[in-house]
């Protein structure tokens, strides 16, 4: 069972980094996850980073997720969805990409640092494209580091007044 | 140690920082010092970053007993035990309080303290800290602590009572407690004289002019006992329902205990909670008794003026006058005293 | 002033007069000097102790949700409110959220020069001395026991009010036009390009900094006419999202989401940076999103009823720029 606070899980690359980021991936039942699917049965080789989360649609994602996972310890966040124009929804899609979008501003502006919360269409004949969307996702969040600063922390700390 | 009846002792203004620096020797030292946003209390080393010559903290003390976050357990569920926080207290001197803050915590301490079982968490803070008040000269135009029972000397809750005259402070123990500190910094302070008493109490009644009782507070206590009186609609009309009042009162006391979970430990703890929120009654069957500000303004006034009175036999105004100054709306509670009196 | 002041409480004492509605949101004088009071008045005479003067800040706008939630006869009811222009975009992003009726409300506009910012004042005088306050076109004379102290309007506004380009209402039954010019601002606010300029563990470091001093009082929430939950995100159970303590995690997490459910409806009023009892700069946060939809949506809240709301409609060639795209 892993310690909680270890950041070293997983296994370690050859280079001299041993971080591995774990990243919450919310990926849309029909689109994402079925390419995901794809390129597991495909055998195509992507790092293990990813936790994933399956949603009916990218519309579902409430910025609330994402924060919590940032919260939660998670180093990263990927939201996937269907291109515009094929969500099984219709239009989910579309209401997401205008949320994310601000969204994304909106947490560089703060000064988290834009890597780490991506955004991404994945169809569910693309399994190739999902490897390469962890490869790059992950890539992008080792660079950054783990996410320490905002980190929900409980452990029994007197606090003054 | 022959106890000496004393009138009390005085020490002279450049002889503070000794002062100070003789108390850090036993005790960890809480006091106003000047901050961006006003006065704060904050860690004292040195008399220097001390700012005596304030009106009042903008957070009250409270938070020095009553923490506003404050981890009561916690658990690790590899070891699967669970864990009473102790907060780690030494002995600690709040030094330059205001006798309004005082008397509240007096207050809190009858809330805390005085039935079965004690809160642990309130009475080992409470238990290592002693109080050294500083009495009020000029109040605020805010400030109406003569009219609820208070005073800019006012005892209770203090160890030591102090008074800054004109370049110099007289200070009297009011506790053992008090004693006990005086005893230790003997050697700064010189005994005091009746021309000093005269001084003070010169400055005290001064103090008193500045604040116009505005209400007789038995009066208003007993009209309250009407919890149906028709005045609370209008009085309530324009609250936010923010809750500011109730985190700058030094009495007001509610609390919240939630359990937070993070992968695999835990923890439960208290906060600061507001009866002016509308989930604050909220009960599980979707009810609220509470339901509009209305019900939740009569709860506020009439907790502070009236059930405390029969509970533990003070109102819980201090007349700091914190809620008034904060307040977005500026709702004033003199205003809906007065209001609340006028009416039939 | 004195003019814009008449003529409200005679225009008031009218409708409550003639029963054209049921009660009036304006501002009296309130129980220290520099500030006022919300007051609701239902009668001609309490019509006359309304007050209009550079204090005025409070956006009465927040009252109008929860009177509309609970009166009983909702057709019959008609509320007053008298609406500075960040106010009456408050209230038309209200209509289109459909927290109240346009027939509901009589819409007393007011054109205004911006409000001063008392707590800008009161940092420059001995708070505790002043007995008085008066106010001509362009300063504010401040009395006290040691005498007297003139202050530029301009140097001590409300900070948003320094951006306004809607100083006349967007929406009205009745515009009561002051002697001064309404304030139209000619340069682009600066407040986010210059926060953007610094690197980012700055900005982080920068938001720490103001956040650390919050006290998770919801005055900024209770104050926004736009935060009408009934149950606030940040005080659900189920599931709870996030901690209610002050830790400093909480408290970002509860002021980012607070904030981005903002997006697209800020009016950029000043409401919640007034409210806030710990001066937190939470300008420096907010109008990064009115930017922003401004920029990316063309998007401004309160100005057309007629214009949805950028998050609830969406367009087939919206920009998706900031997606990614694996090589």
């Amino acid at each position: 069972m892993e310690q909680s606070d270890d950041k070293t899980i997983g296994q370690s690359d050859n280079k001299t980094n041993p971080f591995e980021p774990r990243i919450l991936a919310f990926l849309c039942n029909w689109c994402s996850y079925a390419g995901a699917d794809l390129a597991g049965v495909s055998r195509f080789q992507y790092p293990t980073t990813f936790r994933v989360i399956r949603v009916p649609c990218s519309g579902r994602i409430n910025p609330l997720y994402i924060i919590k996972a940032l919260q939660s310890g998670f180093d990263g966040v990927l939201v996937s969805g269907c291109h515009p124009g094929d969500c099984h929804y219709i239009s989910g899609n579309y209401f997401a990409r205008r949320r994310f979008a601000l969204l994304k501003k909106f947490l560089e502006y703060l000064g988290i640092e834009p890597e780490r919360v991506q955004f991404s269409w994945v169809s569910a004949a693309e399994g190739a494209r999902f490897a390469k969307v962890v490869k790059k996702v992950t890539e992008d969040i080792k660079r950054c580091g783990p996410l320490e600063y905002f980190k929900k922390n409980i452990d029994s700390v007197e606090r003054e007044s | 140690m022959v106890k000496k009846e004393r009138l009390g002792v005085i020490l002279s203004e450049s002889r503070l920082p000794e002062f100070i620096a003789s108390l850090t020797e036993t005790y960890r030292i809480f006091g106003p010092s000047k901050k961006d946003d006003g006065e704060s209390f904050a860690d004292i080393h040195k008399s220097e970053e001390l700012a005596l010559d304030y009106r009042n903290t903008k957070m009250s003390s409270k938070g020095f007993f009553f923490p506003q976050t404050e981890s009561l357990m916690w658990y690790d569920s590899t070891d699967k035990k669970a864990k009473q926080d102790k907060p780690e207290v030494q002995p600690t001197l709040l030094f330059g309080l205001r006798p309004c803050d005082a008397l509240a915590i007096s207050y809190l301490d009858k809330v805390f303290l005085s039935n079965e079982p004690q809160d642990p968490y309130y009475r080992q803070r409470r238990e290592a800290t002693k109080i050294v008040c500083l009495a009020c000269n000029s109040p605020s135009p805010t400030c109406f602590c003569t009219s609820v029972g208070c005073g800019p000397d006012s005892e209770n809750g203090a160890d030591i009572m102090m008074y800054k005259l004109n370049d110099r402070y007289f200070m009297k123990a009011l506790t053992p407690g008090g004693e006990e500190i005086l005893t230790k910094i003997d050697a700064e302070t010189e005994p005091a004289t009746s021309q000093d008493i005269v001084e003070k109490d010169d400055l005290v009644n001064k103090a008193c002019q500045m604040m116009k009782r505005f209400v007789d507070i038995d009066e208003f206590k007993e009209k309250l006992d009407n919890f149906q009186g028709p005045w609370w609609e209008k009085l309530a009309q324009k609250c936010l329902g923010c809750g500011i009042c109730t985190y700058f009162c030094p009495t007001c006391h509610c609390f919240d205990v939630t359990d937070e979970v993070v992968r695999q430990s835990g923890r439960r703890v208290r906060t600061w909670d507001s009866c002016m929120y509308p989930l604050f009654t909220l009960h599980a069957s979707g009810h609220n008794p509470r339901p509009t500000e209305r019900e939740r303004m009569r709860q506020r006034i009439m907790h502070k003026f009236n059930y405390a009175d029969k509970y533990y036999s003070s109102i819980f105004c201090v007349g700091c006058g914190r809620c008034i100054v904060h307040c977005p709306v500026n709702m004033d509670i003199r205003q809906v005293i007065t209001q609340i009196m006028e009416e039939r | 002033m004195k003019q814009a002041e008449h003529e409200i409480r005679s225009n008031v004492g009218k409708l409550l007069k003639q029963k054209n509605i049921d009660v009036f949101i304006g501002y009296e004088k309130g129980s220290l000097p520099l500030r006022t009071s919300p007051c609701f008045v239902s009668s001609e005479k309490e019509a006359r102790k309304l007050i209009w003067n550079s204090f005025c800040t409070n956006n009465l706008a927040v009252y109008l949700p929860r009177i509309m939630s609970r009166v009983k006869n909702k057709g019959s009811t008609r509320v007053g409110i008298i609406c500075k222009g960040c106010d009456s975009r408050s209230l038309v992003e209200l209509i289109k959220e459909k927290q109240l009726a346009r027939g509901q409300i009589y819409i007393i506009g007011i054109s205004c020069s911006g409000m001063v910012d008392y707590k800008k004042i009161l940092s420059q005088v001995n708070s505790d001395e002043v007995i008085g306050v008066d106010e001509t076109a362009d300063e504010i004379t401040v009395r006290s026991k040691e005498g007297e102290r003139v202050f530029s309007k301009e140097e001590n506004l409300c900070e948003p009010c320094r951006a306004c380009k809607h100083a006349v209402p967007t929406v009205y039954d009745m515009l009561i036009r002051t002697a001064q010019q309404p304030r139209q601002a000619t340069t682009p606010d600066p407040t986010v390009h210059d926060f953007l300029m610094k690197p980012r563990e700055e900005r982080w470091q920068i938001l720490e900094q103001e956040l650390s001093k919050c006290i998770r009082c919801y005055a900024c929430r209770n104050a926004c006419p736009n935060c009408y939950c009934k149950e606030c995100f940040a005080e659900q159970t189920k599931p709870r999202w996030f901690g209610v303590t002050t830790d400093l995690t909480d408290i970002i997490f509860y002021h980012t989401i607070r904030i981005f459910h903002q997006a697209g409806r800020c009016v950029d009023c000043g409401a919640c940076i007034r409210a806030c009892p710990m001066n937190i700069n939470l300008r420096l946060f907010t109008r990064m999103l009115v930017d922003e939809v401004k920029e990316r949506f063309g998007y401004e809240p309160g100005v057309s009823a007629k214009e949805v709301q950028p998050l609830a409609t969406f367009k087939t060639e919206d920009r998706q720029d900031f997606m990614i795209e694996p090589e």
